[in-house]
Parts: C-alpha cells; structure tokens; sequence
C-alpha cells in the first residue's frame, strides 16, 4: 500500500481562534499549493476555531484548483458546525462564477 | 449650518446631540466641507454640542481628515463644547488633532479605560487587522462579553467591514472607525465611514451592475449574497453576512451611501432618500449584547440560500 505523505496545518495554532482576511487566507493557499504540487496531501485542522471570516473562508477553499477538496487532496477535520456551510457557499459560489 | 465667506473661512457648527438616528442631520452640517473644493480655514462651533455618538464621530474625523489630506486646510479653530464631559470626549477621541488645532493649555491626562480606543483610520497600506482586533477587544471588554462566540462575531465583523474600507472605497485616506458598548442597555455599535467612491460607484465598475440607477438600488443589492464590484478576487458576501448577523441578533445594519439609505431590521430593510448627499459610505452596526451574536448560526443558515444567483435571496 502506497502511503502519500500528508502535511498538517493546525489552524488554530497558525492563526488563532478566529482568522479573518483575504491577506492570510492566499498565504495559506499559496502554501497548501506548494504542498499539492509536490503531490502531498494537506490536512486543515479546525480544532480550537470559534469562526473564520467569509472572506478568509473564499481566498483560502474557493480559490483552491478544482477538485482538490472534493477529490480528497485538501482534507478538513474537526471543522465546527457551521463552517461547512460557509467552506460549501464560497466553493460552490465560485464554481458556479 | 455653515458657508464660505469672502476671507476663505468655512463655519461648521455642531449643537445638540448626534447619535446614529441623527446622521443625517450631521451630514448636512457637514455639507461645507464635503463640498468644499478650495483651500479655507475652517471654524467649527461645537459649543452647543452635547453628544456625539461613535458613528457621528467617525464620519466627522473623516470629513476633516479628507479636507487635510486634499490640502484644503490652511487652518483650524474650534469653539469646544460648553460641556466639559463631551468637550474631554472629543480630546480623548482626538478631534482637535484632526482639526490640527494645538492642545488646550490645560492638563489632560488620557486615562486608560477600560473598554475605550480612540476613533481609529483604516488605510490600504495600514494594518486594518491590528486596528480590527484592538477595537473588538475593547468593545467587548466595555461590555462584558468576554465568550468567544460574541468575540468571534465583533472581531469578524469589524475586520470584514475594514477590508471593505480598504478594498472598495477607493480613497487613499481610507476610512475611520469607531465604536461604543453600553454595559447596561446592553447595546454595541459600530461606526465605518469612508469617503470614497460610495457603493453605486464601486458596483459599476462591475458591467453586471452598469445600470443601477440609484443610490437605494445599489444599497439593496450590495447586501445580497454574491454581489461585488470584483468578482474575480472578491466574494460579495460580507455585508450579506452582515444583514443575516444582525437580523438573527435583533440588531440592525444601516448603509447610507450618495442618496441612499437602507435600514435592515427584524428582516425588514427600510429604504430611504435624503435630499443631502453623502460622498462615500457608512455604515453603522447596532447590535443587542443580551442575545446571541453567533457567526456559526448564520452559517448554517447559508444551506437555505440559492448558491446561483443573488436574485434568489429569499430574504428580499
């Protein structure tokens, strides 16, 4: 069995209780691209995340290349009730641009 | 209210109170300078003054500091509040360094209260989020919502509005923001203005929205989901978010951009027009600290919400 080496990225540590802004979420993006290119998978941890801003929510999962939430490539864990239909409007709002 | 005489010298006077149902009325007094296009001392009679809300406050600040940054102000004088309480307030908002008027001979000493910033300019090249922080954790502290969700929900709101600011308003001055918590009716809000390009100006640089007529119309929309004058980099949802926030608070969200106003309450929005015009925006949160201002929820709620069109808000 092939294991595909996954990088972790701690939300809450990285960014605090509630990150907001377009500024750190294409930071983040930009990282998790790199990580994807050289065909790792991602993990976003939401543990310890109260909320994130709408905004933040667009520039970081709807700007991702296609696919790469649905196919499994980016995978989110502990994500908070709510936030999945944040992380659902802003990707399905671009999808549909 | 005010007029430019023969010497160059531009009256404003300010009396009574201003709190956010009174904008307007300070956006008329403030029409001599909003107006002004030449460069003129500028005399504001705040004597009569008694109370200036945070919303008041900010929209003044900007209207002088537009005036400085244009060169408009050779020089300023005020006539303070006869009110020593309101008079120490605007010192503490510092009002009479906007006017570039020097500081009273007396001593005054900035107490560090609790709960208190004063009004704080957001620039493009500045570090909103830093100035979004700091105001949230002071608002809150001033009234005792120490939770995270309450937290949550003023610091995002406060930093979603301040990249509006930044984003939209095209206007190297930026904008200004301030805020006020009443512990004991149990009431925050949240004063943005910006004097820029206002937002039917900003939504047709979008040719989807080339041909919206008015001010009213323009308010209307910015606040349905997906609507933004750059679709490419920008979402258009955070004042949406904002309405849906507020309304599920019991709290309103008031825009008055150009001509128009709208006034979002109980999911009722309230239209107006005002024979004044304002050059730019505000806009003014009000919400109630006695029931929940919980971002999570709102989310949640998004699932109801055609994800095609703005034009399918079921909320009108």
């Amino acid at each position: 069995m092939t294991t595909i080496p996954a990088t972790m990225i701690r939300l809450a540590e990285e960014l605090g209780p509630f990150p907001a802004g377009r500024p750190i979420g294409e930071e983040l993006r930009a990282r998790i691209e790199h990580e994807l290119r050289n065909g790792d998978k991602v993990v976003i941890d939401f543990a310890g995340i109260e909320a994130v801003s709408p905004s933040f929510a667009d520039e970081l999962f709807a700007k991702l290349p296609p696919d790469a939430l649905r196919n499994g490539h980016v995978e989110l864990v502990n994500v908070p009730e709510g936030l999945n239909a944040l992380i659902e409007f802003v990707v399905s709002g671009r999808e549909l641009a | 209210m005010g007029s430019p005489n023969a010497g160059g010298t531009v009256e404003v006077t300010l009396s009574g109170g201003y709190r956010y149902p009174q904008l307007d009325r300070l956006v008329s007094g403030l029409q001599p300078l909003l107006t002004l296009d030449e460069p003129a001392n500028v005399r504001l009679d705040m004597g009569g003054l008694v109370f200036i809300g945070p919303s008041a406050l900010a929209l003044l600040l900007a209207a002088l500091k537009r005036l400085d940054a244009r060169g408009l102000l050779i020089e300023g004088r005020i006539v303070p509040p006869r009110s020593r309480q309101t008079y120490n307030y605007l010192l503490r908002m510092d009002v009479l360094k906007a006017l570039r008027v020097p500081a009273p001979a007396r001593r005054f000493t900035r107490k560090a209260a609790v709960g208190f910033r004063p009004c704080q300019q957001i620039t493009p090249d500045g570090d909103y989020p830093k100035v979004a922080w700091d105001l949230s954790k002071a608002l809150c502290e001033s009234c005792g919502a120490t939770d995270a969700v309450t937290n949550a929900a003023v610091y995002i709101s406060m930093h979603e509005l301040a990249e509006n600011v930044v984003q939209h308003a095209a206007t190297p001055v930026g904008g200004f923001v301030a805020a006020q918590g009443w512990r004991r009716r149990q009431e925050i809000e949240i004063g943005f203005v910006d004097l820029g390009v206002g937002i039917r100006g900003s939504l047709r640089k979008n040719p989807e929205y080339a041909d919206i007529g008015d001010d009213v119309a323009a308010i209307t929309k910015a606040v349905k989901p997906r609507v933004t004058s750059t679709p490419k980099r920008n979402s258009g949802i955070g004042l949406f978010i904002m309405r849906e926030l507020l309304n599920a608070n019991g709290g309103s969200l008031y825009i008055r951009s150009g001509n128009g106003c709208v006034t979002t309450s109980s999911w009722v929005d309230n239209p107006s027009v005002s024979d004044v015009e304002l050059p730019g925006t505000v806009v003014v949160i009000r919400a109630r600290t006695d029931r929940a201002l919980n971002l999570r929820q709102v989310y949640k709620g998004l699932t109801r919400y055609d994800h095609h069109s703005s034009d399918h808000d079921p909320a009108g």
